[in-house]
């Protein structure tokens, strides 16, 4: 029994003193200007602990650091997924959009408010909102006498529930976003090159495009400007994936 | 093995012994032979052949003290002749008085004669080395005196314990043994942790083992652990040996006041059976019955206390105290380094403090450069590295993570830690220098062309002489982060997970789950329900008749009424029928309770059969008797 437990413990302490060590190291060659060997540590530390917003955010950092703004957006709008309103990010993506010429993107009000939380976090309260508004109504069925608080929690749970799918279906439309990673992109008109390689438009690298559809290996993407075209699915990285 | 073997077998070895004392030598030995003044050397008188030990007589010069005696007896046996053979050796402790060249005569026992033997006593150094001499040298070794530490500025060393309590004499070492406690100095400070040596000795010409760790007390102390492998030596005092154990550890004064240390040592020692004095026995008996006791003995459980002298704790002085004190006691000096000191602002730079000396480590801490706004600072990890077994001595080290947060800042500033020196009965404070650094900070730089060069920053430390900082290799950015923070396996929104969405219908189900139990449970009770109401409907009938027939006067439908009110009372209580209940069910049921209602029935029954006339009062009288009884039942 013991045993089992020190095993355990173990397979839950040594993860994260893993974890440490990696981002210390990565931290370490970025502070020593080797931001070639930061940029493997980072990923390796994203490869092995799962994705978080200040790796990511870290290893933007060192793609700019390298003068790779495409990845640098890749990784700053992976962090603001997981961070929506975290003002460094913010900040940084506006500089690597910047550097590489791309448009810097306001975000609308409505979008500032969803970003609150994440999208999961949102998820999570409006699965905790779902529940107590149930809770809330079956309550009022055996205790009549309380219907009245048991109404007014109600509705509060409803209102919390509405505003969560609301900023769900805001931030969803992130799910399409993908930046232009290739130096040398091209939107074709088909996603037969052989049959037609006529360009639709030529995005910016480090450009994020929404993703309309997928045919073998390109991807249909449109930019703000409504323009559409045939990608290559190496030229363009979801930003969700 | 019994009694009467025991004497057999002395027979045997009385007879087989004499008759080898024809047959005895005596050999005596000195090694070494030469040796300087100052030192020892060893006797050795070997006896065989059951001759007795002779007396080694005193000689001018030498001092000579016995040692060790041991005695071995074989038994060789071929079957049809059996021989015994016995050996007896004496070592004897020889220490000069002076230089010079000594004659120990020919030992003498029974028939056998030894070899005369000469020792040379140099003057000086030169003779035979205290290596030389055998193992077991009579001796007790020389106490080790290791003075303290003079704790000014330099290097610091460790304090060895000294030894406060002397060796003890062997009139103090009690039958078995003793402990001793050996610290380096009789007064502490409150906190103050200090090395303590606790030596457990116990006569080696006793047959003992240890059951367990010495166990500690005191009102003012605490103990450090103890390890269960202490070093394990031998020693002699009186020219007696003992076998030591030897704990290495720390102790910490918690409170002021006078206190001592108690420390108890539980042995277990075989005791040898003694065969008593008398006259009926000679001495070959005794002999051999006390070497069977001997190898027969009874354990028995002691206990070894040993006790220091008196100790005082002081408390710690409250004027001069610093502000950052944070409880450290005993003698520390501190050193700081920073990597790298060529950075970038937001750039992470490992900020390194060290604080290195004696005294309790528990209590040394430091906030390092937290709370200053020119740098982003993060936890400090802490590590210590014990030069010593106990803790006492060594190095502990703070390693934090700080961020310039500014291109302005030319140097990490200078640390600050505050300690008590119990030598010099004051405080002290470690400051270290300011460390250097080349911080770059650049404004924001215009937008270059796509995986352009970036341009450099400018340099924007101010010390005289600035390190060169490395050029900068893109745009000012918000600084990188240390901490890991949560993580999540996936990007995909938990939303799209099945599972995700599967559970959200579970607290619907629940929800519908509950409101269909709680809709069939109100339907099963509906029935009663509708039976009671019945009930208390039909009794406001029956009371609103009774009322009508004492308005008119007429007694035999007031009774009829008053009987049917009841009856339907009962019916619900006893959940029968209400027209089945006869006077019969008010007895079985009511006793002598129910006589006011056996009268209302029998009244009933009466005035079916024959006029019933009663006075407006009485009847007035039996309405209250019968609603008092309809209430009464109902409750």
């Amino acid at each position: 029994m013991k045993k089992l437990f020190l095993l355990m413990a173990a397979l839950v302490v040594l993860p994260i003193a893993a974890r440490a060590a990696s981002l210390d190291e990565a931290n370490g060659a970025f502070a020593a200007g080797k931001f070639a060997d930061a940029t493997a540590a980072y990923q390796d530390v994203l490869k092995t602990n799962g994705y978080s917003a200040p790796v990511l955010f870290d290893l933007g950092n060192s793609y700019v650091r390298q003068g790779n703004y495409p990845q640098a957006i890749l990784a700053y709008k992976r962090a603001l997924w997981l961070a929506p309103n975290d003002e460094d990010i913010l900040a940084n993506l506006r500089t690597a959009q910047q550097q590489a010429g791309t448009a810097v993107e306001q975000r609308p009000a409505l979008e500032k408010a969803a970003g609150a939380m994440s999208v999961n976090g949102w998820a999570w309260v409006g699965c905790a909102a779902w529940t107590l508004l149930c809770v809330c109504l079956f309550l009022r069925a055996v205790w009549p006498a309380r219907s009245g608080w048991l109404a007014a929690g109600a509705v509060v749970c409803a209102f919390v529930l509405v505003d969560a799918i609301a900023a769900i279906a805001v931030a969803s439309g992130g799910l399409r976003d993908a930046v232009v990673v290739d130096k040398n992109p091209q939107a074709l008109e088909s996603p037969f090159p052989g049959a037609n390689e006529k360009a639709g438009f030529t995005p910016a690298p480090g450009a994020t495009l929404k993703i309309e559809k997928a045919f073998h290996d390109y991807l249909l993407v449109g930019d703000n400007a409504g323009r559409t075209g045939w990608m290559a699915k190496g030229q363009i990285e979801p930003v969700v994936r | 093995m019994n009694a009467r073997k025991i004497w057999i077998l002395g027979l045997v070895m009385a007879v087989a012994l004499a008759a080898q004392v024809r047959g005895a030598t005596v050999t005596a030995t000195i090694d070494p032979s030469d040796i300087s003044l100052g030192d020892s050397t060893q006797l050795t008188v070997t006896v065989s052949g059951g001759a007795s030990q002779p007396d080694v007589p005193p000689i001018p010069g030498l001092e000579i003290q016995a040692g060790t005696q041991s005695t071995s007896f074989s038994f060789n046996s071929n079957g049809t002749t059996a021989t015994t053979t016995s050996q007896s050796i004496t070592t004897y402790n020889v220490t000069p008085q002076h230089a010079g060249t000594f004659t120990i005569p020919a030992l003498q026992s029974d028939n056998a004669r030894s070899e005369a033997l000469t020792l040379h006593v140099a003057a000086g150094p030169g003779g035979a080395t205290q290596a030389q001499q055998a193992p077991t040298a009579l001796t007790p070794p020389p106490q080790t005196q290791i003075p303290l530490v003079n704790p000014g500025p330099g290097p610091v060393v460790m304090p060895p314990p000294q030894n406060t309590t002397p060796q003890p004499p062997q009139e103090q070492l009690g039958k078995y043994g003793a402990i001793q406690i050996l610290l380096p100095k009789k007064e502490f400070y409150e906190g103050e942790l200090a090395p303590i040596e606790i030596k457990v000795l116990v006569s080696e010409e006793v047959q003992h083992g240890f059951n367990d760790l010495p166990q500690f007390t005191s009102d003012g102390f605490t103990l450090n652990t103890l390890s269960p492998r202490p070093d394990r030596t031998i020693e002699y005092v009186d020219g007696h040996p003992f076998e030591v154990l030897t704990w290495h550890t720390a102790l910490t004064a918690v409170k002021p006041g006078d206190f001592t240390l108690n420390i108890t040592m539980p042995i277990t020692v075989v005791v040898p059976q003694q065969m008593p004095d008398g006259n009926d026995i000679d001495s070959l008996q005794r002999f051999m019955a006390n070497a069977m006791g001997a190898m027969q003995g009874v354990k028995k459980e002691i206990k070894l206390n040993g006790t220091s002298e008196a100790l005082k704790v002081l408390p710690l002085p409250m004027a001069g105290r610093p502000a950052n004190f944070s409880g450290a006691v005993g003698l520390f000096e501190a050193e700081s380094s920073a990597s790298p000191t060529h950075v970038n602002v937001g750039d992470p730079v490992t900020l390194t403090y060290s604080i290195t000396g004696h005294g309790n480590f528990d209590r040394v801490t430091s906030d390092l450069l937290s709370g200053d706004s020119n740098w982003k600072t993060y936890s400090a990890k802490t590590k210590f590295d014990a030069q010593d077994g106990v803790g006492y001595a060594g190095t502990k080290t703070f390693e934090q993570p700080i961020i310039p947060m500014n291109g302005s800042l030319t140097q990490v500033p200078s640390l600050n830690f505050s300690y008590f020196d119990p030598e010099r009965k004051q405080y002290a404070t470690c400051t270290t220098p300011p460390i250097p650094i080349s911080v770059t900070g650049a404004p924001a730089a215009p937008a270059p062309p796509v995986n352009a060069p970036a341009p450099s920053a400018s340099v924007a430390s101010a010390t005289p002489t600035p390190p060169q900082a490395p050029a900068q290799t893109g745009p000012d950015l918000q600084i990188n982060r240390i901490e890991a923070g949560s993580t999540v396996s996936t990007l995909e929104p938990v939303y799209l997970s099945p599972l995700f969405m599967a559970g959200q219908a579970l607290p619907l189900v629940a929800l519908l789950g509950g409101l269909a139990f709680l809709r069939h449970r109100r339907s099963a009770l509906a029935p009663d329900r509708a039976r009671l109401s019945a009930a208390q409907q039909a009794i406001r009938q029956q009371v609103a008749a009774m009322d009508a027939a004492m308005a008119d006067q007429q007694a035999g439908p007031f009774f009829v009424h008053a009987r049917n009110a009841l009856q339907q009372r009962y019916g619900r209580a006893w959940n029968m029928r209400p027209e089945a209940i006869t006077v019969t069910d008010l007895d079985a049921r009511l006793g002598e309770s129910g006589a006011n209602a056996r009268t209302v029935f029998e009244m009933a029954d009466q005035a079916m059969y024959s006029d019933l006339n009663l006075a407006a009062d009485d009847l007035q009288q039996w309405r209250q008797v019968v609603v008092s009884e309809l209430a009464e039942t109902k409750k």
